[in-house]
């Protein structure tokens, strides 16, 4: 059935990356700055079932976002994240609205922070946030001119989070994972990208993507992260 | 499209500062409860120091809340931080920082006296041979990159003393990294020379457990022979990690005074207002388990130098140990 036949693709992302914070455990102080990113990304289809996975870093110099005086602090900001997940897709598709999926995605993150402290000396500290979480995901597929314009968004309802709660090379708990309820963890992941020739064996893609997170403990943080990247994709298998 | 992309870029930005949030305040409460917060969470000294932390807010918050400036407010927080007595705590306000509770060099006599120098650098170590073929090292900081490397070249250079004599009396400490590189030329094997605990939670008792601090053979000249340590009440800090380990390894004496009892390594926070302090998240215990902050690490051989020594120009303290090193083993 041509509905079974298997699709898979590659796809390599680069682009900039923006990261906004601020993390108690390291500075009362919001931080920003852009950078770099990088991603991979499988994406096996099958009938109406997909499956993708992911490997994303972005790293960033990040400043104070309003530093009153003796200016010096910075930090070295690396973000890893690793998701994979599967969707179904809806029936009823229509040209007109669009093709509906819903499934499930699982991220594991990692946030490495290298503050720089302008104090009596220059010093350096070393700060983590990691998190595993599983989070109910939505994608909504429309054709728009000759490309197909792509929106997803996934929103964690749970959550492990590991903060340690000093600099992460003497706090002796680097894997100290704790379960946190969507009461105190609260993510949105969203996506909007546009394939610029989905029939084709390579084409050109552009994806934003935009990443808002808070974490309520005894030292709490707020990220928001954006990304817009440029991408090469690679079709294996029977074009669509 | 430009109007699309540019009402997508507004909106990001909104949503971003909606995320993040605006800076704290930079009133005057606002900056002194930052600090009282911070040290209040991340402090590692309270249960040493036996200070009312909460007593220290109600007598110094009112007079914050009343500072007319900004340097009347660095005085009011250097004010409340002064009751810790810690020389650890350093505090970049609006004028030039110092260290809130400092040590007092003091005075010795070494070089031309006691000692024939052969080499001095600028990285703080200076080096020579006294009488009887006792090598001579003094060290007066285990700060910077250089300091290793050149206490390599003294012990090249000493490498056939019969001793050597190690002045710590006026080190003002440092990176913990050299003190422990440093005892690594005097070992044989890996070694645990002292333990340390991190505050890791918000009550002042919240705490990791022991973690060992190891010293590893390292350098390419090792020395052996017996060391003799001159300790101080100005040996401070990373110099008093490095007396712990000299002691641990064996094959060492200290002569002299206590050294200066600062038991804990700063680490920086920053306020936002671009203040910044450094203060201790760590204690340091010997191998017995003790903390040896406020109270210094006794030597084995206890001499003082008094003032009329040194203006005879007498080190009562040098001599003793050049008498202990130069007796038939």
């Amino acid at each position: 059935m041509p509905g079974d036949t298997l699709r898979q693709a590659i796809t390599l992302s680069i682009g900039p990356y923006n990261e906004n914070r601020r993390d108690a455990a390291d500075s009362p102080l919001a931080y920003a700055g852009t950078g770099f990113g990088e991603r991979l990304d499988y994406v096996r289809v099958r009938a109406n079932r997909r499956w993708y996975f992911s490997l994303d870093a972005g790293t960033a110099t990040v400043q104070p976002v309003q530093f009153a005086r003796q200016a010096g602090s910075e930090e070295g900001f690396g973000a890893y994240t690793l998701g994979a997940g599967t969707d179904w897709t809806l029936r009823g598709r229509s040209a007109h609205a669009g093709e509906f999926a819903l499934g499930v995605q699982f991220t594991g993150a990692l946030t490495v922070t290298r503050h720089l402290y302008q104090s009596q000396t220059l010093t350096e500290q070393t700060f983590d946030l990691a998190t595993l979480s599983l989070a109910p995901a939505g994608r909504w597929t429309r054709q728009l001119g000759d490309g197909v314009l792509t929106a997803s968004l996934a929103l964690p309802l749970i959550a492990w989070v590991d903060h340690p709660y000093a600099d992460v090379r003497y706090a002796n708990q680097f894997v100290d994972f704790r379960f946190t309820p969507v009461t105190k963890f609260r993510q949105a992941d969203g996506v909007l990208s546009y394939d610029f020739s989905p029939a084709t064996r390579y084409t050109f893609a552009m994806t934003y993507r935009v990443d808002a997170m808070e974490l309520d403990d005894s030292q709490p943080v707020r990220r928001f992260s954006q990304s817009l990247t440029f991408a090469l994709v690679r079709r294996l298998g029977p074009l669509p | 499209m430009r109007r699309t992309c540019a009402i997508l870029l507004v909106a990001a930005c909104a949503a971003c500062s909606a995320v993040v949030g605006p800076n704290p305040s930079t009133t005057p409460l606002a900056l002194f409860d930052q600090v009282w917060n911070d040290f209040d969470q991340h402090y590692s000294l309270f249960v040493v120091k036996r200070v009312n932390w909460d007593s220290l807010r109600t007598v110094y918050r009112p007079l914050a809340a009343t500072a007319v400036n900004q340097f009347a407010l660095q005085n009011v927080v250097a004010g409340m931080l002064n009751n810790l007595h810690d020389g650890h705590i350093l505090f970049r306000g609006i004028s030039v920082s110092t260290p809130l509770y400092g040590n007092t060099p003091v005075r010795t006599v070494t070089f031309g006296t006691y000692v024939a120098l052969t080499g001095s650098y600028a990285g703080g170590v200076a080096y020579g041979h006294t009488a009887g073929n006792i090598g001579f090292i003094e060290i007066s900081t285990f700060e910077g990159a250089n300091l290793v490397p050149e206490l390599d070249s003294a012990l090249a250079a000493l490498k056939g003393s019969s001793a050597i004599i190690i002045d710590l009396r006026n080190n003002d400490g440092g990176l913990v990294d050299n003190a422990t590189n440093a005892a690594g030329r005097f070992s044989a094997k890996r070694t645990t020379v002292a333990y340390v605990k991190y505050r890791n939670g918000p009550a002042h008792t919240d705490f990791t457990k022991f973690l060992e601090q190891q010293v590893l053979p390292s350098g390419p000249v090792q020395y052996a022979g017996d060391v003799y340590l001159l300790t101080s009440r100005n040996t401070v800090s990373a110099a008093e990690l490095f007396v712990l380990a000299m002691r641990a390894l064996g094959h060492t004496t200290v002569v002299g005074d206590t050294t200066a009892g600062e038991a804990g390594s700063p680490f920086a926070r920053e306020l936002q207002n671009g203040w910044s302090y450094q203060f201790p998240e760590s204690i340091e215990y010997t191998l017995g388990g003790d903390t040896f902050e406020d109270i210094g690490l006794p030597p084995d051989a206890p001499v003082q130098n008094t003032n009329r020594q040194l203006q005879a120009n007498i080190d009562a303290q040098l001599a003793a140990a050049i008498s202990l090193a130069s007796q038939p083993k």
